[in-house]
């Protein structure tokens, strides 16, 4: 709604800058998340890192049958191919109907970024290998794949929160669990990391895959589904 | 860089042509950009604030001289917000051990003072398989430390998932459900989450939420701003429960399970709790997930879902539960305020059962 109109240079200029920081923090708040997408972008060639702990490399693009070999943290394999394509939700920032959100009502598809929103689930990584996308990351994201640099990461996303008083200090933590049946609620103050990393040691190794294969042949799940 | 070019653009000309009181509809980011460039947006929007003490705000800090409402040392100016911009860019780029060490920090916090049942017991053995089976579907299969389930011995009815791929069970819910088709289809809502990268994304809209009010001034953050940040507290959740509910029926239909089982889950949270949710989920959510079904049924049929229906109550109706929650926290689940007692009671738990692979 329009009220008055500016007349002199000096309204023009006080009008001018304010706006001109929305704007620009606008923009690159959407260029900062944007970039922050799910999956970094990975093409035929690409070097690539596994930042997994350990992950299977399978003949198929998808758990199939036993694992040929595993790759262990930090091998990295060049792409041979690209497997599973699917895009990003509409949640993601760089999704596709976010991005035309931001753009003008008569924008052009080829103003869009389809290496924003079109992501790939495997990557084939020859002799007939294949390894789950959600591992892999590449060189400069995986020099920062350290638990020191992690651990500093998380204090910086609740920093703010910190100064404020210790009951709030993880709500952004507790705000990114995802429940199916409500809001996640923290019960006690303390932040348990003893016993957490505890129960993580206890755990059996990742690799039970007969046993898992035993679990969906008696309940006729997956391969077994008759 | 064109598009942001013709944003800027469309939004100086307007901004400048306009005085300060305008209403804002900012029902997304996108409902906020096109409000900066569309000349007449106004009314109905969630925001109808007046944006003008924000700009007075900028204004200010733009001159350099006056100190603003957006921080201690005043409102930045341009040069500070695309240095903030680079180094928010620097903190949202992140990789599996980032996510892992985010969710460990918030179910470390969840899970404290709680009992949980250790590793190996065969209830977690269980429900780790179903875990297992569903993320076999998922395109995020692997985590930094795979995924990892705590079973927790409480009687609240939910589950969660942190950053990382870290689930947490409650007991109330396990309570709740009758068949591991229910608890595959509930599981695959939170690895849907996962895969979708909701957690993080919820991190990165507060990030931006802390951007904005950084550099516009909380005036500006609660003004013309708005209507973007009650999206990302609230419409931006709703919007990720769906996503997560459709995504996690195709994945557990993919397993092979009954999707149907969600809408039956969801119906006795409803009766419960009279909500399928609560705040942050959509109030027809049951409707939602019964449409997206639609004609999707179990991949092996009624007699599949039988079987793993017996499967389901001969682990944690016959016996096995009963007996952890007769002997109490000290034998059967883990006191997670001592370690020293959750090794002990971890090696005592996991000698009565035999894990059960459903055979």
């Amino acid at each position: 709604m329009i009220k008055r109109w500016c007349v002199s240079f000096r309204c023009f200029w006080e009008r001018l800058r304010g706006p001109m920081a929305v704007g620009v923090s606008a923009i690159f708040l959407i260029g900062a998340l944007s970039d922050s997408a799910t999956a970094e972008p990975f093409y035929k060639g690409n070097v690539l890192f596994n930042a997994c702990q350990s992950l299977p490399v399978f003949s198929e693009p998808r758990i199939a049958g036993t694992a040929l070999r595993v790759l262990s943290w930090g091998e990295s394999v060049t792409v041979k191919s690209r497997e599973e394509k699917y895009f990003a939700p509409d949640s993601d920032p760089a999704s596709e109907q976010n991005q035309r959100n931001r753009l003008p009502d008569n924008i052009e598809d080829d103003e869009l970024n389809p290496h924003l929103f079109t992501r790939f689930a495997w990557v084939g990584i020859g002799a007939g290998g294949f390894v789950s996308a959600g591992c892999m990351v590449k060189e400069p994201l995986f020099r920062k794949q350290d638990p020191a640099i992690a651990e500093e990461k998380v204090k910086a996303f609740s920093g703010k929160k910190a100064k404020k008083g210790f009951s709030e200090e993880e709500e952004g933590e507790v705000t990114a669990m995802k429940g199916a049946a409500g809001k996640a609620k923290r019960k006690h103050g303390r932040t348990d990391y003893q016993s957490f990393d505890d129960y993580l040691k206890a755990m059996t190794p990742l690799d039970y895959m007969e046993e898992l294969a035993e679990f969906r042949k008696a309940g006729q799940l997956g391969e077994y589904a008759r | 860089m064109k598009k942001h070019k013709r944003l800027v653009v469309v939004a100086l000309t307007y901004l400048i042509c306009v005085t300060g009181h305008s209403t804002v509809q900012g029902q997304s980011l996108g409902g906020l950009l096109k409000s900066l460039s569309g000349a007449t947006q106004g009314g109905g929007g969630q925001a109808d604030q007046d944006p003008s003490k924000a700009i007075q705000n900028l204004m200010k800090g733009l001159t350099g001289g006056v100190q603003g409402s957006g921080g201690a040392g005043g409102s930045p100016n341009i040069g500070d917000i695309m240095a903030d911009a680079e180094k928010l860019k620097d903190l949202l780029r992140v990789g599996p051990v980032d996510r892992f060490y985010l969710g460990r920090r918030g179910v470390a916090s969840r899970i404290s003072g709680q009992s949980f049942y250790p590793p190996s017991h065969p209830i977690v053995r269980y429900v780790r398989s179903v875990l297992g089976t569903i993320a076999m579907y998922s395109r995020m299969p692997y985590a930094y430390r795979g995924y990892i389930l705590f079973v927790v011995d409480d009687p609240e009815v939910n589950l969660y998932v942190a950053p990382g791929g870290i689930v947490l069970v409650y007991r109330g819910m396990l309570d709740m459900i009758d068949s591991e088709d229910e608890l595959a289809l509930l599981l695959a809502h939170e690895l849907a989450h996962v895969e979708l990268d909701h957690g993080f994304s919820h991190i990165s809209m507060g990030e931006g939420r802390k951007f904005l009010e950084k550099t516009t001034g909380k005036a500006g953050a609660g003004g013309i701003l708005g209507g973007l940040l009650e999206w990302a507290d609230n419409g931006y959740g709703v919007d990720m429960e769906v996503e997560a509910d459709y995504r996690g029926v195709e994945m557990a239909a993919r397993a092979g399970y009954d999707p149907r089982a969600l809408v039956m889950a969801l119906e006795k949270l409803k009766k419960l709790k009279g909500h399928y949710g609560g705040e942050g989920y959509p109030p027809d959510r049951a409707a939602k997930v019964r449409s997206k079904v639609g004609g999707m049924r179990s991949r092996g049929g009624e007699s599949a879902v039988r079987l793993r229906t017996a499967r389901f109550q001969r682990i944690l109706r016959g016996g096995t539960m009963a007996a952890a929650n007769a002997t109490g926290q000290t034998q059967a689940t883990v006191q997670a305020t001592s370690s020293v007692s959750a090794k002990k009671a971890s090696k005592v738990a996991a000698q009565p059962d035999e894990p059960d692979t459903g055979n």
